[in-house]
């Protein structure tokens, strides 16, 4: 009886996902006593923060089944350049730019969501060919360097530290992430979104046009991408070309690190958060404890593979 | 009875069939754009070095994804087979030359072979997985060298970068790997992988280890992959642990515009050849375009080279979206073929 409990305490990802984070920040501790400081503890917040709009809309993606969005991070890139190009420092144009960004997103998305789709390129390929072309717009559109900087409004709006510790951001974000959660869990769209996921061909039988569904997740995806990169923008205040792309990688494994199945159909919504956060945790552990690039680079691959042996392993061919 | 085919319509069966078009229609624009000065020596020696590389990452790739599985640590695999072949022997002192080229090139198929496991064995995404790997190797090669140095031997890469009668030595290089697929195509082993890629619960229930079989595509990938990476180093003729991983997703752009299907089961290492050769040509075709060919039809025009990489982009998008589009149906009409075949036996 023990036993199982235990097994299933250690069966829940989120949950192991949250205590790696905080073991992690222990042991960061007790390396660098420095490191129990308020501040540590808000750039923590705000980094994960950042990850979590981009988390959000990839695992909208990675849900609908078989689908994976590597254009998230080149998506974040240029909405980030449209921000800073757009607003120019004036407030003024703050909701235009947040309009454009979104709908900039949800189009790209859209069309990324047709090409896999309706033509039938793997999600992978699709999304990587946009995340070329992407890259190459933000160039186009901000002459090789983007030279504006967002309103002074926005950027304190994201930075300020209510009582020295929860930064502006951490706020939006967790409202944006309760948004989406409630989108999903209490939506028609969210139902059919885990259905499609689940078993595709069942879901178009039973009547749900399983094709729109993808493609709109998709859409939502790149939208979410493309507010992640207006808020990126606008806690950085400066922005320069492909700043975010490492993100497309981060989020994916964050989603994957906190139990959302890649084969799709199964959201883990609190293991979203948590893996976003043990992924920052990590990063800030290992700059922490003086290591070179070259060995964080190292510890961050051989971690994120037993992670992964750990949690998301494909069930046997033989099962 | 089978009827008797053209053979125009048995190469409309094979998977190669996309690339060539892709490859003959761009050869055609550029020898437009460019006229006579393609076939000159010096261009076509230029154009095979340097894309020797991403020939050869592109024909691992496609063992991958023949499998049905990915591999996204080719292009820094790559690169630590050139860090360590051109670093270590300055770093080493009792490491001869040779055997830093034969230890970087054991590392290549060491590394094949440990992502053949954590796919295989652990089942761990192989995506994930591959990317996991390519932290590790990454952050290899910064502990060996953390920016651009080092020289190779000036005998070595005059080899490489030499031609005999006109003829690249690059070229001999592909093609001498493409006569080496042609051989293992034959055997049991590289078909189990095609089996593979097509069905792994029917690939299970004949028999063949999944497992085994995938260890074995990663493998054969990661000594192509080691091969990539000498030619590489010879094409730098230094070491440079920052540009190869790049090459990692131009190289499973190429291998999809040849007609290699990422769901497995379908394509040739010849396909990710054609594609790669397709890649490297469109970037020529399009700075020869928009530098030399409009501006002769139209006086003053001038875009900046942003633009021409966009375009550039644009036409790999399309080619892709064909050639995934073609492979797909031919993919589809030869199961057919088979199906109505094998019922025609049964009766």
């Amino acid at each position: 009886m023990i036993s199982r409990k235990v097994k299933s305490f250690f069966n829940n990802t989120a949950l192991m996902a949250l205590m790696l984070s905080i073991l992690l920040y222990i042991t960061m501790v007790i390396f660098r006593p420095t490191a129990l400081s308020l501040n540590s503890i808000a750039t923590i917040f705000s980094t994960a923060s950042m990850l979590i709009f981009v988390c959000a809309g990839q695992m909208i993606v990675i849900t609908s089944g078989d689908g994976i969005d590597l254009s998230a991070g080149a998506m974040m890139s240029t909405t980030a350049c449209i921000t800073v190009e757009l607003m120019k420092g004036n407030n003024e144009k703050l909701i235009p730019a947040i309009l454009v960004c979104m709908a900039f997103g949800f189009i790209f998305g859209i069309l990324n969501g047709l090409g896999v789709t309706y033509i039938g390129i793997p999600a992978l390929i699709m999304t990587l060919c946009m995340s070329t072309v992407l890259t190459k717009l933000q160039i186009v559109i901000s002459n090789g360097a983007p030279r504006g900087t967002v309103s002074k409004e926005l950027s304190s709006s994201l930075t300020t530290r209510f009582f020295g510790v929860i930064p502006g951001i951490f706020i939006w974000a967790f409202l944006f992430f309760l948004v989406v959660v409630l989108f999903l869990k209490y939506t028609k769209f969210g139902h059919r979104l885990n259905l499609i996921g689940t078993n595709f061909e069942a879901a178009n039988l039973s009547g749900i046009r399983a094709k729109h569904v993808r493609t709109l997740a998709y859409g939502l995806g790149g939208m979410m991408a493309g507010i992640g990169g207006l808020v990126g923008a606008g806690y950085f205040r400066q922005m320069q070309v492909s700043t975010f792309n490492s993100y497309t990688m981060q989020s994916i494994s964050a989603v994957v690190i906190g139990g959302t199945m890649l084969s799709g159909g199964k959201a883990n919504y609190l293991g979203t958060v948590f893996g976003a956060l043990l992924l920052t945790v990590l990063s800030q552990f290992l700059s922490s404890i003086n290591t070179s690039v070259a060995m964080r680079n190292v510890i961050m691959g051989v971690m994120l593979i037993i992670l992964l042996i750990a949690y998301n392993r494909k069930p046997a061919v033989r099962q | 009875m089978m009827e008797k085919t053209t053979w125009f319509e048995k190469l409309k069966r094979q998977p190669e069939y996309m690339g060539i078009i892709l490859l003959t229609a761009v050869i055609i624009l550029n020898i437009i754009t460019q006229g006579s000065s393609f076939f000159k020596t010096s261009s076509l020696q230029t154009l095979l070095s340097t894309n020797t590389p991403l020939i050869i990452l592109t024909m691992a790739q496609c063992i991958v994804l023949i499998s049905g599985n990915i591999d996204i640590s080719t292009g820094i695999t790559m690169t630590l087979v050139n860090v360590f072949a051109v670093m270590m022997p300055t770093r080493v002192s009792w490491m001869p030359v040779w055997a830093a080229y034969a230890i970087g090139y054991c590392l290549a198929v060491l590394v094949g072979f440990t992502n053949g496991v954590l796919v295989g064995y652990f089942r761990i995404p192989p995506m994930l997985a591959t990317y996991g790997m390519s932290y590790i190797v990454s952050g290899s090669c910064l502990l060996i060298s953390d920016r651009p140095q080092g020289k190779v031997a000036k005998e070595l890469w005059k080899i490489y970068k030499g031609h005999v009668y006109g003829i690249p030595n690059s070229l001999f290089l592909v093609l001498a790997l493409v006569l080496i697929w042609l051989v293992i195509r034959k055997f049991s082993a590289v078909k189990e992988i095609y089996a593979l890629g097509g069905d792994e619960k029917n690939t299970y229930l004949t028999g063949v280890s999944t497992t085994r079989t995938t260890i074995r595509a990663y493998t054969i990938s990661g000594v192509f992959v080691g091969i990539g990476g000498i030619a590489w180093t010879l094409m730098l003729a230094s070491s440079n642990p920052l540009t190869g991983d790049a090459k990692t997703l131009q190289s499973i752009a190429a291998a999809l515009l040849g007609g290699t299907l990422i769901s497995g089961g379908w394509g040739t290492m010849i396909c990710g050849a054609l594609g790669a050769l397709f890649f490297g040509l469109v970037t020529n075709t399009t700075t020869y375009m928009f530098i030399k060919f409009i501006p002769k039809f139209v006086p003053g025009f001038s875009v900046s080279t942003y633009y021409q990489d966009f375009v550039a982009q644009i036409i790999i998008l399309l080619g892709i979206t064909l050639s995934v589009l073609v492979s797909n149906r031919t993919r589809k009409l030869v199961k057919r073929v088979v199906r109505i075949h094998k019922e025609d036996e049964q009766r």
